[in-house]
C-alpha cells in the first residue's frame, strides 16, 4: 500500500510542469507556466526559499547537477532560453549562464553523468538538440548542437549512465568505457534514437521505431552492473516500451510493457533501476517491476474480491481485497501491493489473485 | 464520483481534475518517495498565455511513499537484530556441506529469528500501553498494525519449523502443532489459571465447562485434570472413571515401537468407546460430553466447532484423539478434510490470507505460501529471511527443483530487493549495506548508486560511509563525497574544511581552485586563511602544484615572521625560479622580496639578486603590458586575472621600487662577494 506522505503546496500562479529533487532529495525545484521557479525544503516543512524569475514564459523543466559542482540548476523554457543557475545557499540564486541559441521552446534538460563533468543536453521544439559543456576551470561554456534530430521537434532527453559494467564480470566489454557518451532523445516524428559522441560530434547511432504517436518521454535506466542497457520510453500511443540492448550496445530490443487507458506523458527510474513509475492521462500511477523471468509486473496493484472505499490521504486501489474486521487477538493480514517474485513459475499475477 | 469508479491513486486534486485528470510522478533520487502533480500535455501549437486553469486551484505536489512499518523504533531494533542473525547465517553457510550438526544450527537460527519478533511483540504489547501511544490514534493504529503483522509472522514461521525445518525419525508431529497452537491461542490457557487458582469455587464459575471444553480440545489434558481434580463431586465415580481414562491415554515416547503404541492406543480409545456406551458419565452430562470429544465423536466436534475462531485452532486438538501418530505427508489430507468440514458448518466463511497461509503449510504448497507471503505489509522482511533460511538449509531443495523454482534466484531476488528498501529508507541504510553485500555485482552496483546519496549530515556520517565505500573498492563514491563536503563548506566559508576536502577526493581541478583563492585572499588582504590546514597538509600537496606553490609559499611566510630572514631569502628565491608561480600572485612574491633586498646586512647574494630583477622584468612587466591591453580592450568588464596586493595602491610602482631596490642590494652585496675576507 502507498501512502502519503506530505502535500506541498507550491503557490505557483499557474500549472506546474516539472518537481525535481536534487541528488540528496533535499530540495526540491518546481517550474510552473508563470515562468518561475521555485525551491523548496522539501524535509523541513516544505517551505519555499526562494523563486527564481528569469524566464519570459512557462517553464517546462528543471534539472539538478551532481553536488560536486555546487548548488547547480538548470531550466528550460517555451521562451527558447536555458537558464543554469547556481546558489552559495539554499537562498541566494544567480544566472551561471543562459543559453539562447534555439529557434523554439525548449522542452527538456538533462545534466550527463557527473564524470563527463558538468554537462548538459537540451532538447527543442526547433527539432535540433544542444550539448552544453563548462569549463569548470575558467567557468565557460561551450555548446554543440545536433541539428534536425526530430522532425517538428523534440521532446525528451535521457543521458546513458556513466558506469560501465564490471569486466571482470563480463569479458566481451571491449568497445565500451565511460569516455563514450550516449543519449537519447524522443520525439514527434514518433522516434526514439540513440546518440553517440564520435570525435566530437554527435552521431545518430539508433533509430529505434516502434511507437505510433509522439513520444513524450524517454528515460535510461541505472545501470546496475548486468551487461545490458534499458530506455523507457513512453507515448501518446498509449504505449509505454522498454528497450533492451545487448552488452556493446549495438542491438536493440524492444517490448511493450502495456498498452495504458490514455497517452502516456512521464516515465520515471527508481535509483537503483529495479522499478519504473508511469503516469498518463488516466490520472493513474503505476510502477511496473521486472521479474526474474524479464516479465514485466505491476505492482501496486492486486486484484481482489471486494470493494474498498476511498479513504482520504491514503493512495490505494479500490479493487483492492477488504481487510477482515477480526477481533484483535487474532492475526489479521493485510494486503500490501507488494510485488510477488515467484521465480521461474508460469503464474501471472491475475492467475494467481483468482 | 461512485466507488465503483474510483481510479486507483485517486489524489482528489481539483487541478488534475480539471486538466482532463492528468498526472505526473517522478521518483525521489536515492529514495522510495515518489512525487505527484497535476500534468497538463503541452504541444507544438500551445500558446503563450496562462492556462485556462491559472490561478483557480492551489498547485500542489504530493509526496507519496510505499507504506513502511518500520517507523516505529521497536520494529528498526528487530531490523537491527536480524540484520545479525542474517550475517550469522551467512558465515555458517560457509563452512564445509552436508554436515548434520549444521541441520541443528539452521534450526536454532530459526529459532533466533523466531524470538527476536517474539521480543519485539513483548515490547509492542508494552508500548502499546503507555498513556503516549494511548493518546496518539496514528501511533496506536502502528502500533496495532505491527503487532498483527508480526504475530501472524512469528505463528507461520513456526508452523514452517515444525513442519519443514526438523527431521525426526519418527516424523511425529502432534505434539508440537498442539505446542504450537497452545502458544497462538493463550487465552483459553489464561482463563484455566484462573480456575485453577479458585479450587474448589472453580466449578461454580459460569464458564467452567467450556473452558475445560476448549482445553480438551486444545489437547492440553494434564491442566483438564488438574482442574477436574478439584471438582467438589471428584470423588464420585464418574469424575474417578474421566481421571482414569485421562490419566491412562498413551502418550508416544521416544524409542518406543510404533507398532505398540498403536495397538496401546487403539485398545484405549475402544475402552473409551464402550464406557461411553455403558453411560458410565451419564450421571454429569458436562463431563460425559467432555469423554465424546476425547473419544474423538464426530457429532460433538462439530456442534464445538461452531464457537472457534480459525479453522486450524483445534486441528492438533483433534488430531490427538484420532490420529496420535499422524505423520506429515497424513497432515496434507488430514487438514483439507478438516477445512472443508470447518467451512461446511459455515456456509459463508472466506478464507482470510492467513488461513489460505496456514493451510497452504499444511498442504505442503510451499510455493503458493511463498507467493502469499510477499503480499504481507512487512516490507518483504519475511520473505527474505524465511527464503534466504530455506536456500542455506537445502531442506525443501527437491521440492522446489520439481516444481521448477529457481530457488537461488528467488532468494537472490529477494535479497537484493529488501538490502534496496533499506538502503533507501530513512536511518536504515546501515543495515542494507550487509543485505546488498550478498548480491555479487548487482549489490556492488546498486550500493554505488545509492550510498553516495545519503544526505551527509555531518562529518561523522560522511567518515562512515566513506569507510565503506573504501571497504568495497569504490574510490568514485569516496571521491565524489569528499568533492560534495569540500564544495559545500567552501560555500559556507570553511575553507580549510574546504582545502581538507578537497586534497582528500584528489581532484587537481579543486583542489587549485580552493588553493587559488587563498593565494588571492592574501594578495588582497595579506591574511593567510586556515593556517593550520595548510601546515598539516605535508606531503599531500602534490596532488596539485598551485598546492606545493600555496604551501612552500606558506613556509616561506613563517620564516619570515619568525625573523628567519636567510632561509626565508632562499626559499623565496626557489619560488621565484619554481615556474610554478600563478600569474596573479607576481605582484606578492616580488614585494614580498623588497624589505630582504632593502635589508643593511645583504641577504640575498648578487646573482640571487640579478635573478630577481630578471623575473621582474621578463614576467611581471610583460603580465602588467598584457594585462593593460586586455582592460582597454573589454573596458566593460574587469580583467580575469587582477594584479593587485594589499601593499601598493597601483602595481606599476613595485617596477620602480622593486628596480631601485634590486641596485642597491647588488651594490651592497657585490661589495661584499668582492672583498677578499681581511682576516
Amino acid at each position: 500500500m502507498v501512502s502519503l506522505l506530505q502535500e506541498i503546496d507550491t503557490e505557483h500562479e499557474d500549472m506546474v510542469h516539472h518537481a525535481a529533487l536534487d541528488f540528496y532529495g533535499q530540495l526540491l525545484a518546481t517550474c510552473s507556466s508563470d515562468g518561475s521557479i521555485r525551491i523548496f525544503n522539501s524535509r523541513k516543512n516544505n517551505k519555499v526559499l526562494t523563486e527564481l524569475k528569469g524566464h519570459q514564459g512557462p517553464v517546462w523543466q528543471v534539472a539538478w547537477a551532481h553536488p560536486k559542482f555546487g548548488s547547480i540548476l538548470a531550466s528550460c523554457s517555451y521562451d527558447r532560453k536555458v537558464i543554469i543557475w547556481k546558489s552559495t545557499t539554499p537562498r541566494d540564486w544567480a544566472k551561471l549562464y543562459e543559453y539562447s541559441n534555439h529557434d523554439s521552446s525548449v522542452n527538456s534538460v538533462d545534466f550527463a553523468p557527473p564524470e563527463y563533468g558538468l554537462v548538459l543536453a537540451c532538447a527543442s521544439s526547433d527539432g535540433s538538440i544542444s550539448v552544453l559543456t563548462c569549463n569548470t576551470e575558467y567557468g565557460s561554456w561551450d555548446a554543440k548542437k545536433i541539428p534536425n534530430a526530430h522532425t517538428i521537434g523534440v521532446n525528451a532527453i535521457s543521458w546513458c549512465p556513466a558506469q560501465a559494467p564490471d569486466p571482470a564480470f563480463d569479458q566481451r566489454v571491449t568497445s565500451r568505457n565511460t569516455a563514450v557518451k550516449r543519449l537519447v532523445s524522443g520525439g514527434c516524428d514518433n522516434l526514439v534514437k540513440v546518440w553517440r559522441e564520435d570525435n566530437d560530434r554527435w552521431v545518430d547511432e539508433h533509430r529505434l521505431e516502434a511507437h505510433s504517436d509522439w513520444v513524450r518521454d524517454v528515460a535510461w535506466a541505472p545501470s546496475i552492473g548486468l551487461p545490458r542497457m534499458q530506455i523507457a520510453s513512453a507515448s501518446q500511443d498509449r504505449h509505454v516500451i522498454i528497450w533492451n540492448s545487448n552488452a556493446d550496445l549495438s542491438q536493440w530490443t524492444s517490448t511493450v510493457l502495456h498498452t495504458f487507458d490514455d497517452a502516456v506523458w512521464s516515465i520515471s527510474w527508481s535509483t537503483t533501476g529495479n522499478v519504473l513509475a508511469v503516469t498518463g492521462g488516466d490520472n493513474n500511477v503505476s510502477l511496473w517491476k521486472e521479474n526474474s523471468e524479464g516479465q514485466w509486473i505491476r505492482i501496486n496493484y492486486e486484484s481482489g474480491t471486494a470493494t474498498q472505499s476511498k479513504q482520504s490521504h491514503h493512495l490505494r486501489n479500490p479493487q483492492q481485497q477488504s481487510q477482515q474486521q477480526q477481533p484483535s487477538s487474532k492475526p489479521v493480514m493485510s494486503d500490501s501491493e507488494r510485488s510477488s517474485n515467484l521465480s521461474n513459475s508460469n503464474l501471472s499475477h491475475s492467475q494467481m489473485s483468482n | 464520483m461512485s466507488e465503483d469508479t474510483v481510479p486507483n491513486f485517486e489524489l482528489g486534486d481539483a487541478l488534475a481534475t480539471r486538466c482532463g485528470n492528468t498526472l505526473t510522478a517522478r521518483f525521489v533520487p536515492g529514495g522510495s518517495k515518489i512525487a505527484l502533480s497535476a500534468y497538463r500535455p503541452v504541444k507544438w501549437s500551445t500558446r503563450d498565455v496562462p492556462s485556462e486553469t491559472a490561478a483557480e486551484d492551489p498547485v500542489l505536489i504530493y509526496m507519496a511513499q510505499e507504506a513502511t512499518l518500520y517507523g516505529e523504533p521497536l520494529l528498526r531494533s528487530l531490523l537491527a537484530e536480524t540484520n545479525a542473525t542474517f550475517a550469522t547465517l551467512q558465515t555458517l553457510s560457509q563452512g564445509p556441506k552436508g554436515d548434520a550438526k549444521k541441520t541443528i544450527e539452521y534450526i536454532k537460527i530459526s529459532r533466533t529469528y523466531r524470538s527476536i519478533v517474539r521480543c519485539c511483540l513483548e515490547k509492542l504489547e508494552h508500548a502499546k500501553k503507555l498513556p503516549e501511544v494511548q493518546e496518539n490514534d496514528a501511533k496506536q493504529q502502528q502500533h496495532t498494525d505491527a503487532i498483527l503483522t508480526f504475530y501472524a509472522i512469528e505463528c507461520l514461521w513456526h508452523l514452517f519449523e515444525i513442519l519443514y525445518m526438523q527431521q525426526q525419525h519418527n516424523q511425529l508431529i502432534v505434539p508440537q502443532l498442539l505446542e504450537w497452537t497452545r502458544f497462538h491461542y493463550p487465552n483459553t490457557e489464561d482463563t484455566a489459571t484462573d480456575l485453577l487458582l479458585m479450587a474448589e469455587e472453580a466449578s461454580e464459575c459460569d464458564s467452567y465447562w467450556d473452558t475445560l471444553k476448549t482445553l480438551i480440545m486444545l489437547g492440553q489434558l494434564d491442566v483438564t485434570r488438574a482442574i477436574l481434580s478439584q471438582h467438589r463431586k471428584f470423588n464420585q465415580a464418574a469424575f474417578q472413571t474421566a481421571e482414569q481414562v485421562l490419566k491412562s491415554m498413551p502418550v508416544y515416547q521416544d524409542g518406543y515401537a510404533m507398532q505398540k503404541f498403536c495397538s496401546q492406543w487403539e485398545y484405549w480409545h475402544v475402552d473409551l468407546e464402550r464406557k461411553l456406551a455403558a453411560h458410565m458419565f451419564a450421571t454429569e452430562p458436562q463431563l460425559e460430553l467432555l469423554m465424546q470429544l476425547v473419544s474423538g465423536s464426530n457429532e460433538h466436534w462439530d456442534a464445538a466447532l461452531l464457537k472457534s475462531q480459525d479453522w486450524y485452532e483445534f486441528l492438533p486438538g483433534y488430531l490427538l484423539f484420532t490420529r496420535p501418530a499422524c505423520k506429515p505427508f497424513e497432515l496434507r489430507i488430514a487438514a483439507s478434510n478438516w477445512v472443508n468440514r470447518w467451512s461446511g458448518l459455515r456456509p459463508n466463511w472466506e478464507m482470510t490470507q492467513m488461513s489460505r497461509m496456514v493451510l497452504q503449510l499444511m498442504e505442503h504448497d510451499v510455493k503458493l505460501f511463498i507467493y502469499d507471503m510477499q503480499k504481507l505489509n512487512d516490507s518483504h522482511w519475511f520473505a527474505t529471511h524465511l527464503i534466504d533460511l530455506i536456500y542455506h538449509s537445502g531442506q525443501l531443495k527437491s521440492y522446489f527443483e520439481q516444481q521448477h523454482v529457481d530457488l537461488p534466484a528467488l532468494r537472490y531476488s529477494m535479497v537484493f530487493e529488501y538490502g534496496s528498501y533499506l538502503m533507501t529508507s530513512h536511518n536504515l541504510w546501515q543495515l542494507g549495506i550487509d543485505y546488498l553485500d550478498c548480491c555479487k555485482q548487482e549489490g556492488v552496483a546498486a550500493i554505488e548508486q545509492l550510498l553516495p546519496r545519503i544526505p551527509l549530515k555531518s562529518e561523522r556520517q560522511a567518515f562512515k560511509i566513506i569507510a565503506m565505500a573504501k571497504e568495497r573498492g569504490l574510490v568514485n563514491v569516496e571521491q565524489d563525497i569528499c568533492k560534495v563536503l569540500s564544495k559545500r563548506a567552501y560555500s559556507d566559508q570553511r575553507y580549510g574544511s574546504a582545502l581538507e576536502w578537497a586534497v582528500r577526493s584528489k581532484d587537481v581541478l579543486l583542489v587549485t581552485a580552493i588553493a587559488d583563492f587563498i593565494l588571492k585572499h592574501y594578495s588582497s588582504t595579506g591574511v593567510i586563511l586556515c593556517p593550520d590546514v595548510i601546515t598539516s597538509i605535508g606531503a599531500r600537496m602534490f596532488v596539485s602544484p598551485r598546492l606545493v606553490f600555496l604551501s612552500k609559499y606558506f613556509e616561506f611566510y613563517e620564516f619570515y615572521r619568525q625573523r628567519d630572514f636567510l632561509s626565508g631569502a632562499e626559499l623565496l628565491i626557489n619560488l621565484l625560479a619554481s615556474k610554478i608561480t600563478p600569474d596573479y600572485f607576481w605582484p606578492s612574491l616580488l614585494i614580498d622580496a623588497l624589505p630582504l633586498l632593502e635589508s643593511e646586512d645583504p641577504k640575498i647574494f648578487c646573482k640571487e639578486t640579478i635573478a630577481i630583477l630578471q623575473h621582474l622584468e621578463m614576467e611581471l612587466v610583460p603580465l602588467i603590458e598584457r594585462n593593460k591591453l586586455n582592460t582597454a580592450k573589454f573596458n566593460n568588464q574587469t580583467s580575469k586575472t587582477v594584479f593587485s596586493d594589499y601593499r601598493v595602491e597601483n602595481v606599476e610602482e613595485i617596477l620602480d621600487l622593486m628596480r631601485l631596490a634590486c641596485a642597491r642590494n647588488l651594490s651592497r652585496a657585490m661589495i661584499i662577494e668582492n672583498t677578499a675576507p681581511t682576516t
